[in-house]
């Protein structure tokens, strides 16, 4: 290990030093020192000798990053990884890749482009990776407990981390045109059965004036066809969206919306089968700033039909398949432990990486209402809610309400009614008192979700999140911290289970009564922006009402050194 | 996002013009847009759960004991006091088959629990096993289960279904060591250049049928791909001829079992005969057409793998099936091998099973 570790700084110093008489070489990169002690307690393993209930893991990594920038038409990077699990001696288990490729420039005047690893997303119809919950006011310290994972699955807002080659354009036409385009691989062919998937994309914004805006988007998932593949898919996603934005003395208003169709076609060449369908959704918004009062109020209906289909903007970050690496296995150690509320933030490997054209399981307690974001399909309603203005420094707020319906029953004529409420704040105290030499902070946050319908299969389930958290600096660049999590969702409902088609196919029923609560309490320190120690310490039990034996609790004591060189 | 200062009249011109474009542009778009369930109440199967005061009225009972699916199929029956959603699950207690059978209806009977000896999973019932048929009703938390015994299993060879031929080639069920007979593939012959390491035979660790299926497994050491094979012997012992001339509508099926090593590949080889006048053991492999397909397993467990013998591509071989006419003539094959082969990587440790070769003649395997 160390003979590599050498050799490879030795070829980033030789590149550095050869270079930098005509070009720039710059480094950045990020260290981080992860170690937790966990420990399994509760009924499930109440006389359970063959289940391991105590463990203590982590790594260590760092992420390298050389940059290249031979003149404004071309620059590179990659990320080289060093990583090693704790507890290895002087090497031993260290593993070395490369996490990043990516070379970018310009073409002429007003082309950028990016090869490698892409970032890609346009509108939340067509390429969007939605977030996997609402945490929009989570506390501080399950925020940068999420910043690991999202860091590890490259979540970078809402965009999704592919390979392939992307391009930007702003063309000068009235008052510019800003134009991407993008094509990546999501799947390679084996040559004889399985053809390469490619998905491609673009979007255009004409801005006619500073207050009309009008674009249109295009995005395929397509086989690349081979003579021997069994299978052949095609879908397109097709929309137009437009922007009105008028600000006079006292209100600032906005209108806009998105319109477009899905057209998806499979064809499983062994079994003779195709299956198509088309499908279209529509989107409206109106919002309107009071300035004299720094509020924010908006509305908006849509309707997204139930066959409408954006593998780009539909697929979940969380696949609720994969088992959790904390304590997989419980009862004699011979069944997976499952994924909690905790392991939803905690975990890295539960997270997907890839676009499927499948949609993907969903467990209606943590999200029922909008399962595959906006783009949830088979559903019609209206959202309204007011909002803090961007402008006001000691709160920010929002409070928002969807009413929302199915389209089409699924199984049944009788239709879902779907509310859902959900909110928050972020309450600066130290603005609020005047206290300029310290921060302290509260958070608190509220969604809201139930589900009913009636019939002869009725439905009746809730599922409430709350968050909270404070942060309170007590020493300059040292804080503490604390947040609390809970879900509690009672009720029953019917899952909806997909064919290779993406066809519902059945719906087996589930009644759902539980509680799972993450406490968390800590301190940091903060050497410089985004640099930080941090040590905490997790509570996490989680209830069934209907099998009490299956109760349990995560204790877990967790360090975290992050080092970053920007 | 850019806001301006704007004057009530400029507002007003802007409203007047930016309002109707969106519309426009929102209209034009939404004309051409189509929704496929236009006109349907229900997506999905429909279902209905038990309501309160829910019954079973007459309890689950066979229509025999003793299922004889080579020669006829058999039923289930029961009744309730509502129609409900139901689902029947047959599970064979040594094969590992499920079958399931759903419903909505007032009752169980044979117009809507029929079942012919076929599996819903990779595996196949087995002759001579027990199966266990559980009912149970959506929104009911009771079930009933009564137990058959397969007399025999459904049979394929030479049978019909929904237009579909099947033609059984081999389903490796011969006892080990037994002479091939009759259209079963016989070997091995292995590649000798990979060593004394190459293991290829009848094995009853695995199989989706029956009691074994024919295992492959080694390393390519010679790296030049191909490790071992079976084949019909004499090649051209299929001499009974297929009805279709189509190749699109020419399947060739077979279950394969992938044990998760990297670049396993099996060979489907199919022989053809260009001239009839070669009789048994004289097929000369030089004159005549071979088509082969490559299948790269990259799952684990079993699969079922259909091939159009359109997809099939000619040997590049001309000394092993690369000098025939060159026209893909199914209703001229007369003989199968199945290859082991490191692909796409040569060199590899390679291992991989393979049960129930059979042709299908109008689409692909049902089970």
């Amino acid at each position: 290990m160390n003979k590599a570790c050498i050799f490879i700084s030795a070829i980033f110093l030789t590149i550095g030093s050869s270079l930098k008489a005509q070009t720039d070489f710059s480094l950045r990169g990020l260290g981080r020192v992860i170690v937790s002690h966990d420990k399994l307690g509760g009924n499930l393993v109440k006389g359970d000798s063959a289940t391991p209930i105590k463990g203590m893991g982590g790594y260590i990594l760092f992420d390298l990053q050389p940059t290249l920038k031979v003149n404004d038409n071309i620059r590179a990077n990659a990320i080289l990884r060093v990583k090693q699990q704790f507890g290895s001696f002087f090497g031993d288990g260290t593993a070395f890749e490369f996490r990043q490729f990516q070379v970018m420039g310009k073409i002429g005047k007003y082309v950028d482009y990016h090869i490698g690893d892409i970032n890609v997303e346009m509108t939340p119809y067509t390429v969007f990776a939605f977030p996997e919950m609402y945490h929009q006011f989570e506390s501080e310290i399950f925020q940068i407990r999420r910043s690991v994972v999202n860091y590890e699955n490259f979540v970078i807002g809402n965009a999704w981390r592919l390979q392939g080659v992307q391009g930007f354009a702003k063309l000068p036409v009235l008052k510019g045109i800003d134009v991407n385009a993008f094509g990546v691989r999501t799947n390679p062919t084996n040559d004889v059965l399985t053809p390469d998937r490619i998905l491609a994309g673009t979007r255009a914004v004409l801005k006619a004036t500073d207050m009309i805006h009008v674009g249109a988007n295009y995005v395929g998932m397509l086989d690349i066809p081979i003579e021997s593949a069994n299978v052949n898919y095609t879908n397109h996603v097709i929309t137009g969206e437009a922007k009105f934005l008028l600000d006079l003395d006292a209100v600032n208003l906005t209108v806009k919306g998105e319109t477009g169709m899905s057209d998806y076609e499979f064809v499983k060449v062994a079994d003779n089968q195709t299956v198509g369908y088309n499908d279209f959704f529509y989107d409206v918004n109106a919002g309107a700033v009071l300035k004299p009062v720094k509020l924010k109020l908006f509305a908006g209906y849509r309707d997204v039909g139930p066959q409408f289909s954006s593998p780009s903007a539909q697929t979940r970050r969380i696949n609720i398949g994969m088992n959790p690496l904390l304590f997989p296995q419980v009862m004699a150690n011979s069944v997976d432990r499952g994924q909690v509320l905790f392991d939803r933030f905690t975990q890295e490997g539960i997270y997907n990486r890839g676009v499927n054209p499948v949609l993907f399981p969903f467990n209606p307690a943590y999200n029922n209402i909008f399962p595959y974001g906006d783009a949830t399909p088979n559903r019609k309603g209206i959202t309204t809610g007011i909002a803090s203005d961007t402008s006001l420094k000691v709160i920010s707020a929002e409070l928002r309400a969807d009413l929302f319906s199915e389209i089409i029953g699924e199984g049944i004529k009788d239709l879902r009614k779907f509310l859902g409420v959900r909110g928050g704040f972020v309450l600066d105290i130290s603005k609020l008192a005047g206290i300029s030499s310290r921060s302290i902070s509260l958070n608190a946050g509220l969604r809201y979700e139930k589900t009913t319908r009636d019939g002869f299969a009725p439905i009746d389930f809730t599922s409430t999140l709350i968050d909270g958290g404070l942060v309170v600096e007590v020493f300059k660049r040292f804080d503490i911290l604390g947040g609390v999590k809970m879900l509690n969702a009672k009720g029953n409902e019917y899952l909806a289970v997909r064919d290779e088609f993406n066809l519902l196919s059945s719906f087996p029923p589930v009644t759902i009564d539980l509680t799972q609560v993450v406490f968390s309490g800590g301190a940091r320190i903060r050497f410089a922006n985004n640099s930080y120690f941090t040590v905490n310490y997790n509570v996490a039990p989680n209830k069934t009402a209907a099998s009490p034996s299956t109760n349990y609790d995560i204790r877990q004591l967790f360090f975290n050194y992050t080092l970053i060189i920007p | 996002m850019r806001m301006i200062k704007t004057k009530k009249y400029t507002s007003v011109f802007v409203i007047g013009l930016g309002l109707p474009l969106f519309i426009a542009a929102s209209l034009l778009l939404f004309s051409g847009c189509k929704r496929t369930l236009k006109d349907s109440e229900i997506i999905g199967p429909q279902y209905k759960p038990a309501e309160a005061g829910f019954a079973i009225t007459a309890y689950l009972s066979a229509s025999t004991a003793s299922a004889d699916f080579g020669n006829s199929s058999m039923y289930f029956t029961a009744a309730f006091n509502q129609q409900v959603s139901w689902t029947l699950t047959i599970t064979g207690e040594e094969s590992g088959a499920v079958k399931t059978i759903t419903g909505l209806s007032y009752s169980v009977d044979a117009s809507n629990s029929t079942w012919d000896g076929s599996s819903s999973n990779v595996y196949f019932f087995k002759a001579g096993e027990d199966v266990n048929a559980v009912l149970t009703i959506l929104g009911y938390s009771g079930s009933q289960s009564i137990v058959v015994n397969i007399l025999s299993r459904k049979k394929y060879n030479t049978t019909y279904s929904n237009g579909i031929k099947y033609t059984v080639i081999d389903d490796f069920e011969r006892p080990v060591g037994l002479a091939s007979t009759y259209r079963w593939l016989d070997g091995p012959f292995k590649d000798l250049g990979d060593g004394a390491g190459t293991v290829a035979g009848i094995t009853t660790a695995y199989k989706v049928d029956g009691n074994a299926s024919y295992g492959f497994s080694g390393t390519d050491v010679n790296s030049n791909s191909w490790l071992a094979g079976v084949n019909t012997d004499p090649i051209n012992s299929m001499t009974l001829g297929f009805a279709t001339s189509d190749p699109a509508k020419y399947y060739v099926n077979l279950f394969v079992y992938g044990s998760g090593k990297a670049n396993s590949s099996i060979q489907v080889k199919a022989y053809e005969v260009d001239d009839w006048s070669q009789v048994a053991a004289t097929y000369d492999q030089t004159q005549n057409d071979g088509y082969v397909h490559d299948i790269i397993i990259d799952w684990t467990g079993w699969k079922l793998v259909s091939v159009r013998y359109a997809d099939f591509k000619r040997s590049s071989d001309p000394v092993a099936g690369g000098n025939g006419n060159g026209i893909k003539e199914p209703h001229q094959v007369v003989g199968f091998a199945l290859g082991l082969n490191s692909l796409p990587t040569f060199g590899k440790e390679v291992e991989a099973y393979v049960d129930f070769l059979v042709v299908t003649e109008g689409g692909p395997f049902k089970p």
